[in-house]
């Protein structure tokens, strides 16, 4: 076995290290006004983001807890995130206490698959805006409600 | 930075927003004031160079800002989107909506 690998074999000072390869992280937030600064330094503090992943895991994510917070659907036992990097990509996942609205909204979302964002006039905000965002950013996005435990999983391509 | 800051000043013929910290559901009130006062009835251009995050609370106060200009033949521009604003505007998926500007040197006269 040679003892100097080959050029085509030798690591970049860009190529990502076995360690950043399977690296993940956590964190708990609770629901007040600084909990989007709070996730957005969580997001920052990760070494094992490269390019633009930061910033799109601050967009995606952010959405989906002002959603979780409009719908009041963040307990006071907060909301844990959850960032892992495998081989084939990264996760970024969300897990609150369950809450009735969110088992209807992610039945909504499937009835809704590839609708374009509308405006209510009446209401005077956007709907289905959120929901096309984090889906433009993200590879895969499903809302999974559950007994205990809501979870909203999205998937970023490797 | 919990809340933002939003900053009007003249600029000529235009009324500029700076805007500084994070536009979500708890934030976007601040600028939806700023922004109804002046859209539509003036030239109006919003410098999100500062914004640090920014959701769709935020994307649909522009809109409307933008639309509001619209209506009434006035113009309006982003400046300086910050990576995770012209991130959140890529992601709408109608960035075209969005007229920006690279810098506010860039205004026409």
């Amino acid at each position: 076995m040679p003892l100097i690998a080959p050029p085509s074999r030798r690591k970049t000072p860009h190529e990502p290290t076995a360690a950043e390869r399977t690296a993940r992280s956590r964190v708990r937030l609770y629901p007040c006004a600084a909990i989007f600064d709070e996730y957005d330094g969580f997001i920052r503090s990760l070494g094992f983001l490269r390019g633009r992943e930061s910033a799109m895991l601050i967009v995606a994510g952010d959405e989906v807890l002002d959603n979780l917070i409009t719908h009041g659907e963040i307990s006071a036992a907060g909301v844990c995130v959850l960032v892992r990097r495998r081989r084939s990509g990264l996760t970024l996942a969300f897990f609150v206490d369950s809450h009735r609205e969110f088992g209807e909204f992610a039945r909504s979302v499937g009835d809704h698959a590839g609708a374009r964002p509308r405006f209510d006039q009446r209401e005077g905000r956007w709907h289905g805006l959120g929901l096309t965002m984090c889906g433009n950013i993200a590879s895969s996005v499903s809302y999974r409600p559950g007994d205990l435990v809501d979870r909203v999983f999205l998937g970023f391509d490797g | 930075m919990t809340g933002i800051s939003v900053e009007a000043t003249e600029r000529g013929a235009w009324t500029v927003l700076s805007v500084h910290g994070p536009i979500n559901s708890y934030t976007f009130n601040e600028l939806q004031e700023k922004t109804t006062l002046h859209a539509g009835r003036v030239d109006m251009a919003v410098d999100l160079s500062g914004v640090s995050s920014m959701t769709s609370a935020g994307i649909g106060v522009l809109l409307a800002a933008i639309e509001d200009a619209e209506t009434a033949g006035k113009r309006f521009y982003v400046i300086a989107p910050s990576e995770v604003a012209r991130l959140a505007i890529e992601s709408t998926g109608f960035a075209e909506r969005f007229p920006t500007l690279p810098s506010i040197k860039e205004l026409p006269v």
